[in-house]
């Protein structure tokens, strides 16, 4: 029985993981499913997401919602072949704009929530209406942006034949490792934690909350326009309208976030968990290639990890709620204090 | 006593002010309808500007009918709002499974579709309040989460169709004839002048207006979206009120659905879309806290009729639909933070 | 998973009784074929397979950059719009036709995201590849660029015999097609018209001529209006061909031949009734009088909102035309709601298509672009379309 329970904490705290293994055992009964051409056009077309996921995450983590991930994304994608297009710049410098744009974007995001108080999720929410509106602007009537093969087609077919992999995706990798390793291993990282748990008791203990909730929106603003910047590059063209209709990428940002076992309210959770969530969400698509089914099956799987999650709070809160104390000692009997 | 210790203690005198700005309290008291007035008054300059009237009836009637079907939404999404849930952002595929329902079942006659599609939105209503009223999940998280399941349940269940009311009945008159009543519903026009829906929804408004003021549901919800914890020692079956809450959003969204079904002639997943941050803005325009607790339903009537106005004003002006975004997204924020601001100022929040 | 497998059998099957007799399923599917286009029949009881149109690409009046720079209501601008003219010595080295019959072939087809209208055109395009004796899988991308990349990249490693794609964005549809012509894959394009430079990589398009059919119904407005009055505009999604073909299609043929006539707004509401009825609802308030005409890119939510709009201002002389054909564009023309409607079928949209495949397959010429035939609907003809697609 003890063994059990331990074994169900275990097997939550590794879902994404245990997710991943599942989905890939599916994908051996799948046919043609483990080619080198599958696996990277699987990969390669479903890196965007992972990008807008963990910069999702960041936010989560520290106890906010960031609905402008997909829009900052698209938009970076605009400006960045566009100022190619238009301007004729080289790409360094359209890459360097979109991202400039992605750091304006969070602080925007981040002085509205924390100077002017209001709440993030409607903070992001009004900016995303504005972001949209300021697309359309940019690129008033044309549906995408870029022309431009060349550096498309070296980037696809030149670079790296020989992994299975594109580079898009590994450029990604490097960048979530990175956002990883800053996350666990730093002071700062291990604050944007702290603020996710109890923003007012880090704020006592020293924590700078305002600029570390700053920080948050502004790396996952860069994160998703740098994603949608070379998105746009590596697919050569970027498209004013995406994500409209279906599944938005926002949507499935936050699917991965949450399977991959970032608290809702912030305070836990790990990049990496999400990134590994967001490869096996890739994988189902794969194995699933009808979209109704996609969207069946990934929103089952999510809304049994929200009720997971839920019902286990509920039940802590319930103990908690009647006589702390005896948790407590129910805990350290059971040795788990 | 009291004074004793301010003479003995603390000879520094309280430099806090206390007393409270007067355009502050007005606009936390007013709210909605100040700006509403301004609009009006915008409106009618820009109007003339362009040379026409902006109190002509066919404008006024374009407002309205505009507005209806947000209004009959953001009717019931106040009690979501206002019970300290932020928002239901499950609306969309309310509305839509509402749609799909009432079609599907047209068969059994006009009034029988009708009262299902409306079960439709209780039952979805109930599914949200259990989860999020009972077992205290994140409301947008779960409401988020259980719109992708109905998207997925109706995607697959219809394989991505869309619905027509007409082919789905029966060659008979019978089913013919309810499917005919059923698109007539968001066409009729009483006295020729104001349309059906127009009247379902302030009739929505009216029914909330009672429910909210009237009721003791109402005040119950009112202590429990301000203060959960207090509510609940205070003997308040919170549970069941934060679910009843839900149970009138998702049943005003199912109502509002089948109105724009039948205006559509189709139901299909989309139907919806959008309604959920429009509605949102509507609530938050007519001055409800997102914290819960504050608000009221004539203010999100004033805000449904801002939004309205707003548009209209738009057109006016001749701002194209997509830059109508950019400009909606800003007065959004200004809004809210304009509702934040002057309750910080008035130290209730 | 039962598509797969039957497909491998047939495979298996075609394998073993072709090999000696490649002729005779050459033979079969040719008869097959001859049978199917004049057998199958549109719901609306017209051919399916029917032969499509094409014709010769007038001359442009200078090169792309050139023509931006004229006026909007100029004919002559939106050439490289219009007209698919590429460089035909730039084409890539296509898949060469293996000649033996169209019986047994694997299709995957990707279409653009559901609607009643692609509902419509998957149902039409598998009963005619069953008419040939092609099997086919349907991808339905939900209007999603990205999607639509995976889904041709996942086609492409299935390995089908062909595959059609509807591009979901004209620019993009280079690097789609060029992915799949270099996988050796016979790529086909459908419905939406890509862009010029994208025809390098593709076999052969068929889809509808939307310039043609909406300067037919530009023409037709012009002559109703007496060459005088005002005209508003509701576009299609901005920036897709059907946006320009919609809007500047009319709009040039109007201000071609009907000089008084004048434009008065454009907007893109989408295609939600309550938004066109809205933009409807103010531009009757703003213009009054001016305004005797309103040209839509949609004959059924767009025009549904419009309809309602202009009932509710009891402004019956409006003339509203619209893109078609759907079901409740028809209705709206038999209550003379809606003056006139062009008839762009679905389901022939489709045959012409797998038509195209199964030619190619049978080691015929195919056309590199053909369209569809069309027509103009008005109260009188309206009869004949029906029972509508869609």
């Amino acid at each position: 029985m003890k063994k059990m329970k331990i074994n169900g904490a275990f097997l939550n705290a590794n879902r994404a993981w245990i997710f991943l293994i599942v989905v890939m055992i599916i994908g051996v009964f799948t046919p043609k499913f483990y080619t080198a051409y599958n696996i990277k056009a699987i990969t390669g077309n479903n890196t965007l997401f992972i990008w807008l996921a963990c910069g999702f995450t960041i936010c989560m983590i520290a106890g906010n919602m960031d609905l402008t991930v997909q829009y900052c994304s698209t938009f970076a994608a605009l400006i960045c072949l566009g100022t190619h297009s238009r301007q004729k710049w080289p790409w360094l410098i359209c890459i360097l704009v979109a991202v400039l744009m992605g750091v304006i974007v969070g602080m925007i995001n981040g002085l509205l929530v924390t100077k002017l108080k209001i709440s993030a999720f409607i903070a992001t929410l009004g900016m995303q209406f504005i972001l949209r509106g300021l697309m359309y602007l940019y690129a008033p009537d044309e549906q995408s942006i870029g022309r431009d093969m060349a550096a498309n087609e070296f980037l696809n077919d030149k670079l790296i034949k020989f992994l299975p992999f594109s580079a898009y995706f590994l450029i990604c990798l490097i960048a979530v490792l990175i956002v990883w390793i800053f996350l666990r291993w730093t002071r700062t990282g291990r604050n944007v934690y702290m603020i996710g748990g109890n923003i007012e008791t880090a704020w006592l203990a020293g924590v700078k909350s305002s600029r570390i909730t700053i920080l948050t929106f502004v790396i996952s603003s860069v994160l998703c326009a740098l994603g949608g910047a070379l998105n746009g590059i590596f697919s050569g063209a970027a498209n004013i309208s995406m994500g409209e209709k279906g599944i938005s990428p926002l949507m499935i940002g936050m699917t991965a976030t949450i399977i991959g076992g970032t608290d809702t309210s912030g305070g836990s959770g790990s990049v990496l968990n999400t990134f590994i969530t967001m490869i096996a969400l890739a994988f189902l698509k794969g194995i699933f290639k009808k979209t109704e089914m996609q969207v069946l099956v990934i929103s089952i799987i999510m809304i049994l990890c929200i009720a997971y999650e839920t019902i286990a709070a509920f039940r802590r809160s319930k103990i908690l709620g009647i006589r702390p104390n005896l948790r407590n000692e129910y805990l350290r009997e059971k040795g788990k204090a | 006593m009291s004074d004793q210790n301010k003479t003995v203690l603390s000879p520094k005198t309280d430099t806090r002010k206390t007393e409270v700005n007067k355009g502050i309290l007005l606009f936390n008291r007013m709210g909605i309808w100040v700006i509403t007035i301004a609009l009006l008054i915008l409106g009618t300059i820009i109007a003339a500007a362009n040379g026409g009237h902006f109190f002509d009836k066919s404008n006024i009637q374009s407002i309205l009918e505009a507005v209806a079907l947000y209004g009959m939404v953001a009717a019931g999404l106040f009690y979501v709002t206002y019970s300290g849930n932020w928002t239901d952002m499950s609306i969309p595929l309310t509305m839509a499974m509402a749609g799909m329902l009432t079609v599907q079942s047209i068969n059994l006659g006009f009034p029988v579709a009708l009262l299902i599609g409306i079960a439709t939105g209780l039952a979805i209503g109930m599914i949200n309040g259990f989860m999020i009223g009972h077992l205290r999940a994140n409301p947008i998280i779960w409401s988020w989460g259980f719109n992708l399941l109905l998207s997925g349940i109706i995607r697959v269940g219809w394989g991505g169709k869309q619905l027509y009311a007409d082919t789905v009945a029966k060659q008979t008159d019978f089913a013919q004839h309810s499917a005919q009543t059923f698109y007539s519903i968001s066409r009729t026009y009483i006295g020729g002048i104001i349309s059906l829906m127009a009247i379902v929804m302030l009739c929505m408004f009216v029914l909330s207006y009672i429910i909210h003021a009237k009721t003791s549901f109402g005040q119950k919800l009112k202590l429990v979206g301000s203060n959960y914890e207090a509510a609940r020692f205070s003997g308040i079956n919170c549970q069941k009120i934060v679910m009843m809450g839900y149970m009138i959003s998702s049943t005003f969204a199912a109502v509002g659905g089948i109105f724009y079904t039948a205006l559509r002639k189709t139901a299909s997943y989309e139907n919806g879309t959008g309604y959920d941050f429009t509605c949102l803005t509507c609530v938050l325009l007519g001055g409800t806290l997102l914290s819960g607790g504050k608000g009221s339903v004539l203010g999100t009537f004033g805000g449904v009729l801002a939004y309205g106005i707003l548009n209209n004003i738009l057109s006016w002006i001749g701002i194209g639909t997509y830059t109508k975004y950019a400009v909606q997204g800003m007065v959004f924020l200004l809004i809210v933070f304009i509702n934040t601001y002057t309750e910080r100022k008035l130290g209730r929040s | 998973m039962k598509r797969r497998t039957t497909l491998v059998l047939t495979g298996v099957l075609a394998a073993a009784l072709t090999v000696p007799a490649l002729a005779d399923n050459l033979e079969d599917s040719k008869a097959k074929f001859e049978e199917a286009v004049q057998s199958v029949m549109t719901t609306d009881n017209h051919l399916m397979m029917e032969e499509g149109i094409t014709f010769d690409i007038p001359e442009a009046q200078g090169t792309a950059e050139e023509l931006e720079e004229l006026d909007d209501s100029n004919s002559a601008k939106w050439h490289y719009y219009e007209y698919i003219d590429w460089d035909e010595s730039e084409d890539a080295e296509f898949p060469a036709s293996p000649a033996d019959g169209s019986i047994g072939k694997h299709v995957i087809s990707i279409v653009h995201g559901a609607h009643a209208w692609t509902t419509c055109y998957m149902e039409a395009f598998e009963q005619a590849c069953e008419a040939v004796g092609m099997t086919v899988d349907i991808y339905d991308p939900n209007w999603d660029q990205s999607v639509q990349d995976g889904y041709i990249d996942q086609a492409i490693n299935e390995g089908p015999d062909a595959i059609a794609v509807i591009p979901l964005s004209a620019d993009h549809a280079r690097q789609q097609f060029k992915n799949i012509t270099d996988a050796g894959i016979p790529a086909f394009c459908t419905n939406t018209t890509p862009a010029a430079d994208a025809m390098n990589y593709i076999l052969a398009y068929t889809g509808p001529n939307d310039w043609y059919q909406m300067r037919n119904l530009g023409a037709a407005l012009g002559e109703k209006l007496g060459g005088k009055g005002g005209v508003a505009y509701i576009t299609h999604n901005v920036g897709g061909s059907p946006y320009y073909a919609r809007l500047y299609g009319p709009m040039t043929e109007l201000a071609d031949k009907y000089p008084d006539i004048k434009t008065l707004d454009i907007q893109s509401p989408g295609f939600e009734a309550a938004a066109v009825k809205q933009v409807v609802s103010d531009w009757i308030t703003k213009f009054g009088d001016e305004l005797n005409a309103i040209v839509l890119a949609d004959d059924s939510d767009q025009a549904i909102g419009t309809a309602e709009a202009i009932e509710a201002a009891g402004r019956d002389d409006i003339i509203v035309v619209a893109a078609g054909i759907s079901k409740q564009g028809a209705e709206l023309i038999q209550a003379g709601k809606l003056y006139m409607a062009s008839y762009q079928s679905c389901q022939a949209d489709a045959g012409l298509c797998v038509r195209t495949i199964a030619q190619f397959f049978n080691g015929e010429e195919i056309p590199r672009v053909s369209y569809i035939k069309t027509d103009l609907i008005n109260q009188e003809n309206v009869e004949s379309f029906l029972p509508c697609q869609w």
